[in-house]
């Protein structure tokens, strides 16, 4: 199967699930009467996205030759997008400097760094240098709640 | 044009904002440079930053981080022959070879004195286009408008490359979808989100910019290994040219200088296909002597497509700053921008927003007089970058890119939001569905909105604006003629066969 028809069967779902949405849009009794209301472009939208999705899949087009995916390095790419949801999951509660100096020591190690001197050299610059840079410009960032219960026990 | 022009020189010419060029200039150079950030990560990473200046330094810090980026992507052409931009490209077809051949210097100084002259020669055109364009659009109503960027979309997908077309189609009306998540401002109803609070005010362009180019771009680096490669070694490599060298291109770069800047005009054509234009004509007009060289280092091959893209980039402002319609991804971006500084790009800002129509236009020249004046000399110790391992520029780009996006909405929701966004955009750039049209989709799927309504509201609810008027009739045939030759002509290969 080639990558525009994957792509076409893929958008055509898409296209689908949204024309649905589209119509469930709440709408009011008078915004019902008007000639253009909320629905109308969602609706319009799904419909020309229906028929290219479907001119895609019927359409021809150059054979993808599916080998290249054995070649890609799919296991560190997985965890640097896994390792960034995880940054956005705690970074509320561990704060700007412990996530980021954390991100950036795992996601060294996963692209084949092992040493650890080096790791923290340009992690905890980096953290800290951007951290003072907000702060020059006058943005807080965010300590974190591990930290600020910390600092409520200690007081 | 001569007070305009003034107001323009008055606002660049403050120190912060000769600061803010050169800054961009560099900027840009540095990000431009690395294989597969181009302007538009460029301009998103720095759009956070310009948010502290006020909307014309902003501006002029983002058309400074534009020009440099494309230096950038044409340094990384020349020298590791992995473009950083689709627009550069053309530029390693030469300027690799001659790299190679024992002139690294060369081939940059060639890059960037084409790419200085180009950007002059098209920010004159700009200068003497855009006002007149801009007055010409003032009596353009909501249906020319809606037509005016449905044309622009079309475009967008009609110029992709080769099979590309429906599936640049497809990514316009995806991105067209996700501008409609949030809360429609004319009825006040929420659409598509789900119940989210973070959902309501929609999806920031700045998240979809970075996810489907910086952070995508990051993540497809370490997918393919075949992209690391090593930089030609710059030392001892002389950046002069002789006198007969600048004789033979100098026709060469007035050429491609006009061409460029009309495809730059145009909106959805751009610098990359300008480049291939301007380096199909020269081939085209060359001697058979000059012609074999193509290929293999020659002086008109690289500066052809390096005079071109420039100038279209500069041609791709005429659009943005007179209609308010970006014809690219990178002019879509800059437009994300000026509507987050609370401005209004279209005829108006002519005539409202002087200081920020001209001191960009200003503020183009002298970007491009400060990469050939102080980047071009820096070249040799910024291109070591090129040398930096993978596996710590990689975590830098993630990393800047999140907080690039934290720092406008301080809500971690974006950031893992983003993720997702990344993780699709990897997924459709393995299927070779382009990203750009996406991009223009979602910016211009707002106004494409408020337009229609207007026009329909007008109308009564009925579609004959679209036949009302003659401008509007002829902008209907053009699109239908847009839209449907590629289709015809895959439709008739298709029967061929």
């Amino acid at each position: 199967m080639t990558g525009s028809r994957i792509g076409g069967v893929l958008f055509l779902v898409l296209c689908l699930g949204y024309g649905y949405y589209a119509g469930e849009i709440q709408l009011d009794f008078f915004s019902q009467q008007e000639p253009f209301n909320a629905r109308s472009m969602p609706q319009m939208i799904a419909v020309a996205g229906i028929v290219i999705s479907i001119l895609l899949i019927v359409t021809p087009s150059t054979r993808t030759d599916w080998a290249f995916l054995k070649d890609l390095n799919w296991k560190p790419a997985l965890l640097l997008l896994a390792l960034m949801a995880l940054y956005g999951a705690v970074f509320d509660y561990l704060g700007y400097a412990i996530a980021t100096v954390l991100f950036l020591v795992a996601a060294f190690i996963v692209l084949g760094e092992r040493r650890p001197t080096r790791m923290l050299l340009v992690s905890i610059p980096v953290t800290f240098g951007f951290w003072g840079l907000m702060y020059l410009l006058g943005i807080s960032l965010s300590p974190g709640a591990l930290i600020l219960d910390f600092l409520a026990g200690q007081a | 044009m001569i007070d305009g022009l003034l107001i323009g020189l008055q606002t660049v010419f403050t120190l912060t904002n000769i600061v803010l060029v050169f800054a961009g200039c560099a900027i840009g150079t540095v990000i431009g440079m690395i294989p597969g950030l181009g302007p538009i990560t460029a301009i998103a990473l720095m759009i956070p930053v310009t948010y502290g200046f006020d909307p014309a330094s902003g501006m002029i810090l983002l058309a400074g981080v534009y020009y440099g980026a494309v230096f950038g992507g044409s340094t990384s052409s020349i020298l590791i022959n992995a473009p950083g931009v689709a627009g550069t490209v053309a530029t390693a077809f030469d300027g690799y070879p001659m790299a190679r051949d024992g002139a690294p210097g060369k081939a940059l100084a060639i890059a960037a004195y084409a790419s200085f002259t180009g950007g002059t020669l098209a920010a004159i055109f700009l200068v003497l286009l855009a006002p007149f364009l801009a007055d010409l659009s003032l009596g353009f109503q909501s249906a020319d408008y809606f037509l005016l960027m449905v044309l622009g979309l079309s475009l967008v997908s009609a110029f992709s490359g080769q099979g590309e077309y429906l599936r640049a189609l497809a990514m316009t009306c995806f991105g067209l979808m996700l501008s409609t998540v949030g809360t429609d401002l004319s009825a006040g109803v929420q659409r598509f989100t789900f119940g989210r609070m973070d959902l309501i005010d929609g999806i920031s362009f700045l998240l979809l910019a970075m996810g489907t180019f910086a952070l995508a771009e990051a993540i497809m680096m370490v997918l393919d290994r075949s992209r690391q490669t090593k930089p030609i070694e710059l030392t001892g490599s002389s950046l002069a040219l002789s006198r007969a060298e600048v004789k033979a291109m100098a026709p060469t770069v007035g050429r491609s200088s006009i061409l460029g800047f009309l495809t730059g005009v145009l909106p959805g054509a751009g610098a990359t296909i300008a480049s291939f234009l301007a380096y199909g004509m020269e081939r085209s007009l060359a001697s058979p002597a000059d012609k074999a060289q193509f290929g293999k280092g020659s002086l008109k091959g690289l500066a052809a497509p390096e005079t071109a893209n420039n100038a279209a980039c500069t041609g791709s402002f005429v659009p943005l700053l007179t209609l308010g319609i970006p014809g690219s991804g990178t002019t879509a971006v800059l437009l994300g921008a000026l509507v987050a500084y609370g401005i209004q790009p279209g005829p108006r800002l002519f005539i409202d927003e002087p200081a920020i129509f001209w001191s960009v236009i200003v503020s183009m020249y002298f970007g491009n007089l400060f990469l050939l004046v102080l980047n071009l000399p820096l070249i040799p110790y910024i291109a070591r970058l090129l040398s930096v391992p993978r596996q710590y520029l990689v975590p830098m780009i993630m990393f800047f890119s999140l907080m690039g996006v934290y720092l406008v909405s301080f809500n971690t929701f974006d950031l893992k939001l983003m993720v997702v966004v990344a993780a699709v955009a990897v997924g459709l750039r393995i299927l070779a569905f382009p990203m750009a049209p996406l991009l223009l989709g979602f910016i211009l799927g707002g106004m494409l909105e408020d337009n229609l309504r207007r026009a329909m509201t007008l109308s009564d609810g009925s579609w004959s604006f679209l036949w009302a008027r003659p401008v509007t009739l002829c902008l209907v045939a053009i699109i239908g003629i847009v839209l449907l030759v590629p289709l015809v002509r895959t439709a008739v290969g298709w029967w061929r066969r």
